[in-house]
């Protein structure tokens, strides 16, 4: 009988053991569950110096005096989330390098970068005595020219002057909404970026670039499938990270990411997920 | 001055035929307009004999006398929305091949197959009067280790076990959904598919497959972002098809594109886009 008992006992170890093994990449999500974790997805500027967007706006010094107490003050807001862990648009190929950047800020040896991932995330994190900090960005571009739209619109006087007048647009609207943008404090300004509209109007500009092809060449819409599988990495690394149906992850990331990795998250079925306004208009 | 007419005709006309050339890849969408075009996405399940999917259910013989009648009534139901074009899904590159076969259909020398893109395209496309038909389909795979995930998760236990478990699941519910529908008359079958908690539920299993894949492996998202750029190039071609603001497009689809479709072709501003269920519903 002992031997039996046992013999389950290790039974039991074993298959836990292996559960878990199974969860560090399929993550412990489950679509018919009652209780899921809670995802937050927090669409920021970039704060630091932006280089990669197509449209890089204009951004007022970060590290000023007001705007640091307005950081603080959004920090506030939202450690209202509880969240058990802290999500950050860096590439998780250099995991390990932000979190040796975020042991250091932790012991007092490190000074803020600009970027929301420091200014946002790490602050936040070490607010909540978090030990660790999670890196989720992929972003490798396949080296393919029927992906470029760009450079295939180039080469073709119609598609050229289409692709142009879109950007023409889109520069404009977004100096003119930014000018808007930077007379507010942080908190303001993330509540606008958040607002549904917004971010559904800023999804949309994808579809006029998708248009852009000939033939079987779909170089647009070959474009959006990749900005699409971007997204979609990015929610398979939070999926690999969720460890516990009581997590409450927050995810600061680029507001052009705001629609996707919420449609995806919430289609997915794994994860209550709330929006960023209950906790940015939140009082303190 | 005559001359100088006659040139500036010329230069109209030229301008107008480029303006043209554009419409025929870029289509004539705009995300402003006040008046789009109209856009149904009607989800059916393979009348044929359906064998391209992981789960394929059994269907009774669309060419009983029975199911002919009803194939005739839900035609008179779908007339209700007036289409002006009738997309179907076959490949866009044998969309010629189709156009024949439609044409002799229209001149009586052809017998419909048991397919749903003849049972219900063709037909309804001749009742309307309709000269072309329209091809969009799009479904490029190759057997590229990166995104073939049952062969990725076939040399991996846990992975294996994973996968297996969700197919199974997957059958169990398909052909439980399929036993429950197969009584009912062809127009309460898509009623019954087209049901947005259907169309979400069946996305949603695609986020499982998701998980598939360790470390830099992205197997399963790599083929769920296959399926997006499947869907979002069926968009395209229907982007590219679309020549006027006063199209009535009417889409016969596979039911598990219904709900990608119809997000893409909603978020991307450029339609009208109306539910099948507001046509299958109505009275004769």
């Amino acid at each position: 009988m002992k031997s039996t008992a046992k013999f389950f006992l290790f039974g039991f170890c074993f298959l836990s053991l292996s559960t878990f093994a199974a969860w560090a990449q399929l993550g412990n999500v489950d679509r018919n569950a009652t209780t899921k974790p809670a995802l937050v997805i927090l669409g920021t500027y970039h704060m630091g110096t932006p280089g990669n967007n197509v449209i890089n706006r204009k951004v007022d010094d970060v590290t000023s005096p007001e705007r640091q107490k307005q950081l603080v003050e959004l920090v506030e807001r939202l450690k209202k989330f509880k969240p058990t862990k802290i999500v950050v648009e860096i590439d998780i190929e250099d995991a390990a390098k932000a979190q040796e950047a975020y042991d250091k800020y932790l012991t007092g040896n490190y000074q803020l970068t600009k970027n929301e991932t420091n200014q946002i995330g790490f602050r936040l994190a070490k607010e909540l005595g978090h030990k660790k900090i999670y890196s989720v960005d992929w972003g490798e571009f396949p080296d393919d020219p029927l992906y470029n739209y760009e450079k295939y619109a180039a080469k073709d006087a119609e598609l050229d002057r289409f692709l142009k007048e879109v950007y023409r647009e889109l520069k404009e609207g977004g100096e003119a909404e930014n000018e808007k943008l930077l007379t507010l404090p942080i908190t303001s300004q993330l509540i606008l970026l958040n607002q549904p509209d917004q971010i559904e109007k800023s999804h949309q500009i994808y579809f006029d670039l998708m248009r852009i092809g000939r033939g079987k060449e779909y170089a647009g819409a070959n474009y959006l499938s990749w900005w699409y599988g971007r997204n979609m990495k990015i929610l398979v690394n939070i999926i690999r990270i969720t460890d516990s149906p009581s997590d409450r992850i927050l995810v600061v990331y680029g507001a052009g990411h705001s629609k996707l990795l919420t449609q995806f998250a919430k289609e997915s079925g794994f994860y209550n997920v709330e929006s960023p306004l209950k906790y940015l208009v939140s009082k303190k | 001055m005559k001359l100088r007419g006659n040139f500036c005709l010329l230069l109209f006309c030229s301008l107008f035929l480029s303006t043209f050339a554009v419409r025929a890849q870029l289509g004539i969408v705009d995300q402003e307009a006040k008046a789009k075009p109209a856009l149904v996405i009607l989800g059916t399940y393979h009348m044929g004999t359906p064998g391209n999917n992981v789960v394929n259910p059994k269907v009774a013989d669309i060419t009983s006398p029975e199911r002919q009648k009803q194939v005739i009534e839900l035609v008179k139901r779908l007339k209700k929305f007036k289409p002006t074009k009738i997309v179907l899904e076959c490949d866009s590159d044998r969309e010629a091949k189709t156009q024949e076969a439609y044409d002799k259909y229209l001149s009586g020398t052809y017998q419909l197959s048991k397919n749903e893109t003849n049972q219900i395209g063709f037909r309804l496309a001749k009742e309307l009067g309709h000269k072309k038909l329209y091809c969009v389909d799009w479904s490029d795979f190759w057997d590229d280790p990166n995104i073939t995930y049952g062969t990725y998760a076939a040399k991996d236990a846990e992975m294996d076990s994973f996968l297996k478990g969700h197919i199974q699941k997957l059958k169990r519910e398909i052909e439980a959904e399929y036993a429950k529908i197969l009584p009912l008359s062809i127009t309460d079958q898509l009623i019954h598919v087209n049901q947005p908690d259907y169309t979400e539920r069946d996305n949603q299993r695609y986020f499982e497959l998701l998980r598939i894949g360790r470390g830099k492996e992205y197997v399963g998202a790599n083929y769920v972002s296959w399926w997006y750029r499947r869907n979002l190039t069926i968009l395209t071609n229907i982007i590219r098809l679309t020549d006027s603001t006063d199209d009535r497009i009417l889409v016969v689809y596979g039911v598990g594109h219904a709900k990608l479709l119809n997000e893409f072709a909603q978020q991307s501003g450029f339609y009208k886009v109306e539910s099948p269920l507001k046509y299958l519903k109505t009275g004769k």
